[in-house]
């Protein structure tokens, strides 16, 4: 990624822009803040908000009619907030005391003609730029024009305040001046460096400047004039317009004085529509707060009830919505920052590995952001490039990247024409997920497929390789997809059905050679409305689409339809269809931030009360780990198969899932292997009539273990293959330490990268484990 | 690297010759980075002991910070 990659990708995040409010404002004053601290009561830290912007406060904050209020977001949700009676509230108040920030003095000068709004903000502001400003108001008294014209909105006392201030900081007056006749300007361009000639001061001019209607004709933006030095403004009939157009020319005579562009990078001067976005889904329309007094404006109180109704503007989409961009508390804005930085590092601290490899990849901030910001896609190409590099953390994946190994070794990878048969139409790919957690489903449903879809229907048992894709190991990856789309080749090509969504869109998108369809669209097509009728779910379930339907409508809408068959009611999330959360799995979150993952699954089940229905293996047990309610699709639609085809392992999660699948237990790391390599095993012997390859020398051992350590090594991510591993290297080479006190042993073994640690006892046949821990580091010299 | 060294009391001795365990000075090493430590084990069988905290606790931290360098 290069700068200008980095600022493209910042510029479709909007968070950062004004509120309209503020962009409305022509001069700018940030009525977000202003709202928030009078929501309250802090009349304090308002002053400051105004005072940060609002030129000659005590005076524009009484007179503004508020144009802001035709941008304010609220209006589209009620009344506009009035930001202007607001203020008003504000400086009827005490002002806080100033820090006056005025800057070094310059040795420009700047002349004034006339001291209507205008021409007061300009000298304001050029005087606390460091300049010399000589104000020239013909009539009796600095502020002369705005005595009197407001009427009770604007008290004499209050246009005293601003312009003693304005003395007392130094701007030089002379009251009664002649300025209307061309000798003046003449002298003023000789002793001054510029000239601003103030339009909303009542005067009448006969200056040698481009006239039109007996106007000076000026540029509305800038200020000039058809004379360099010169400059005007002031003709708007509202007053802070007028006061802008005074700020404008200050900002104009500050470039020309200083030899710079006068019109470089001005575009947000002035009002102008921003293009942040902020959601009005779920905010309530309410009236404006009516102020008693109209002169007097809002109590404390109306003023707090006033600024509530702000709704604080901003964007967070995304955020809202994904527990991840939640959890590192900046946005994608700030987070493609960070990425940037973290790729920039060439020896130091990578602070940002863990929110690049955490990041669930599922493309739901895309699906909600206005302008697509396309976090999934940054993440990933910049694990690609770490791995590219060698500097990926080898802990963050390392785990799922195994389990992937194991899905593609002999113990799982199977294809296979239908038994009998030569030649398949169809192949059953269920995905890993399902068979690791559910293999009795996989079983119903071949036989179903070969029943009632075709008989030459093969069987592929094996990964599509995304988690390789999703760990940015790209050789990896094209290496598994390849075996896979080999062996497709080599079963002449038939159409594979599959049950896994992300196994889906793998193929669609980077095997695009390959047959595949959905097997939810290919079951609508052989079921009708009543061929299913769950026993458990009688209650509304809420379906749960995976994020890998995110972009299959088809595949969704099958999903929905078969539900509808089996006659259960079906609620929709309110983040359903394209705009789906995942459930913690996608991206390996489960493997680099695991407790992120559950916080992940925990915020999308307390989404509804019902039970959840999902349409992939991995989201149903992931939200199930929470203690959820899940159901599968199949459980629903084959009811009698969580029955007759449990899984293999502990008897009691069995009979709990046949009286009730939607409370079956999460099968933990261990058991998903176990469940893979046992269904493979089975089906070469039911089907096939087989007799399976011998099992190896460790997966013999027999572990006894208290429950709770069982907990404590799913957790620390060790495997009971890997305690047994362990234990047979012990064993066989008496490599091992012994406590003769308690009769234990305590071994460890480095099978490939993780040094495994494991204290145990022999107890009958079997071995008692009671602790193991592992670690990344390796002991050269130790037992290999 | 300064030597480091994790020699706690302990009740565990070399399984296979039954020798006392004595601290000795081991070469760690993760990610090309080599760490001298002092550990318990086996002079002669070359067995050492790595206790769960030491894994757990300073071990994890150097292996998460020499992932982030
Ligand atoms: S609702 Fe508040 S933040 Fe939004 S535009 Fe209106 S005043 Fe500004
Ligand atoms: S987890 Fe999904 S929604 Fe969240 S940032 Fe990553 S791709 Fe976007
Ligand atoms: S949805 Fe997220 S990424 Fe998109 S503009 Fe809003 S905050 Fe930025
Ligand atoms: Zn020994």
């Amino acid at each position: 990624m290069d700068q200008q990659q980095l600022r493209d990708l910042e510029a479709k995040c909007v968070q950062e822009l004004s509120p309209q409010c503020k962009a409305g404002c022509p001069l700018h004053v940030d009525a977000r803040s202003l709202c928030a601290s009078l929501a309250t009561g802090d009349f304090d830290a308002a002053w400051q908000v105004l005072l940060k912007t609002l030129p000659l406060p005590g005076v524009l904050a009484r007179i503004c009619d508020g144009p802001c209020r035709q941008q304010c977001l609220r209006g589209k949700a009620g009344d506009p907030v009035q930001i202007h009676l607001l203020e008003r509230s504000v400086v009827q108040r005490p002002r806080p005391r100033q820090r006056s920030l005025a800057m070094p003095a310059r040795d420009k000068a700047v002349a004034v003609a006339g001291s209507g709004l205008s021409g007061l903000v300009l000298a304001s502001d050029l005087k606390r730029k460091g300049y010399t400003v000589t104000l020239f108001e013909p009539g009796p008294r600095l502020g002369h024009p705005l005595y009197g014209r407001f009427g009770e909105l604007l008290p004499d006392a209050a246009i005293d305040e601003e312009m003693s201030a304005l003395e007392d900081a130094g701007v030089v007056v002379h009251t009664g001046a002649e300025v209307s006749d061309g000798a003046f300007m003449d002298g003023a361009l000789a002793s001054f460096d510029a000239l601003y000639l103030c339009l909303d001061a009542g005067l009448e001019v006969a200056w040698p400047l481009r006239m039109e209607q007996g106007a000076p004709v000026y540029d509305e933006m800038l200020g000039t004039t058809s004379l360099s030095r010169v400059l005007a403004g002031g003709d708007s009939a509202s007053p802070v317009e007028r006061a802008a157009q005074g700020r404008r020319a200050a900002n104009t005579i500050d470039r020309l004085l200083q030899g710079v562009s006068l019109s470089a990078e001005r575009s947000d001067q002035g009002a102008y529509r921003s293009r942040l976005y902020t959601s009005l889904a779920k905010v309530p329309s309410l009236p404006a707060v009516v102020p008693a007094d109209p002169i007097e404006g809002f109590s404390p109180q109306q003023a707090a009830y006033e600024a509530e109704r702000c709704l604080q503007c901003e964007c967070l989409e995304c955020v809202k919505a994904c527990a991840y961009l939640a959890h590192y508390k900046g946005y994608p804005k700030t987070y493609a920052r960070q990425i940037y930085n973290n790729l920039a590092i060439v020896k130091g601290h990578r602070q940002a590995n863990q929110l690049i490899n955490s990041c669930m990849l599922c493309g739901q901030c895309s699906a909600l952001c206005p302008h697509d910001f396309p976090m999934a896609e940054l993440c990933l190409e910049t694990r690609q490039s770490m791995v590219a590099e060698g500097i990926m953390p080898p802990s963050a994946f390392d785990f799922a990247l195994e389990d992937l190994r194991f899905s593609s070794s002999s113990e799982f990878f199977l294809f296979r024409h239908a038994p009998g048969r030569d030649a398949s139409t169809y192949l059953l790919f269920p995905g890993c997920q399902l068979c690791a957690s559910s293999p009795g489903h996989v079983e119903v449903l071949y036989q179903w497929l070969r029943e009632n879809v075709s008989q030459a229907t093969g069987l592929g048992l094996g990964c599509c390789g995304v988690p390789a894709h999703w760990a940015g190991e790209r050789g990896c990856f094209e290496r598994e997809l390849d075996r896979v789309r080999q062996e497709w080749e080599r079963l002449g090509k038939p159409t594979i059905i599959t049950a896994c969504a992300t196994c889906l869109s793998t193929f669609q998108e980077y095997a695009p050679d390959v047959a595949v369809a959905g097997l939810w669209n290919i079951m609508t097509g052989y079921l009708s409305p009543g061929d299913a009728s769950p026993r458990g779910a009688k209650k509304p379930v809420a379906v749960h689409d995976p994020c890998a339907a995110r972009h299959n409508p088809v595949l969704r809408h099958s999903a929905r339809r078969l539900l509808s068959h089996t006659g259960v009611k079906v609620r929709e999330l309110e983040l359903a269809h394209e705009q789906t959360s995942c459930c913690g799995y996608g991206g390996l979150m489960y493997s680099s931030n695991p407790a992120l993952a559950k916080k992940v699954a925990e915020k999308r089940v307390s989404e509804s009360k019902a039970d959840f229905v999902a349409y992939c293996a991995m989201c149903r047990d992931n939200l199930a780990a929470t203690g959820k309610r899940v159901y599968h699709l199949l459980d629903l639609l084959f009811p009698e198969a969580a029955k007759s085809h449990l899984p293999p392992g502990n008897s009691k999660s069995n009979n709990s899932a046949q009286e009730d699948p939607a409370a079956r237990p999460a099968p933990g790391f261990s058991q998903r292997q176990e469940n893979k390599a046992d269904l493979r095993r089975r089906l070469l012997k039911t089907l096939w009539q087989e007799e399976p390859p011998p099992m190896q020398a460790h997966q013999h051992l027999d572990l006894v273990m208290e429950p709770g350590l069982q907990e404590l090594l799913e957790e620390r991510r060790i495997l009971l293959n890997d305690l047994r591993r362990v234990i047979l290297h012990a064993e066989r080479t008496g490599q091992k330490l012994a406590d003769a006190k308690t009769g234990r042993f305590l071994a460890y073994h480095q099978p490939v990268r993780v040094t495994y640690w494991v204290e145990y006892a022999p107890e009958g046949e079997s071995f008692r484990v009671y602790n193991a821990y592992s670690h990344r580091m390796t002991i050269p010299g130790g037992p290999a | 690297m300064s030597l480091l060294s994790f020699t706690p009391d302990t009740d565990w001795t070399c399984g296979k010759c039954g020798g006392k365990l004595t601290p000795s000075p081991v070469d760690v090493e993760y990610l090309g980075n080599v760490f001298n430590v002092e550990l318990l084990g086996c002079a002669k069988c070359g067995l050492v002991l790595i206790p769960e905290d030491l894994a757990l606790g300073k071990m994890f931290e150097v292996e998460q910070l020499l992932e982030d360098k």
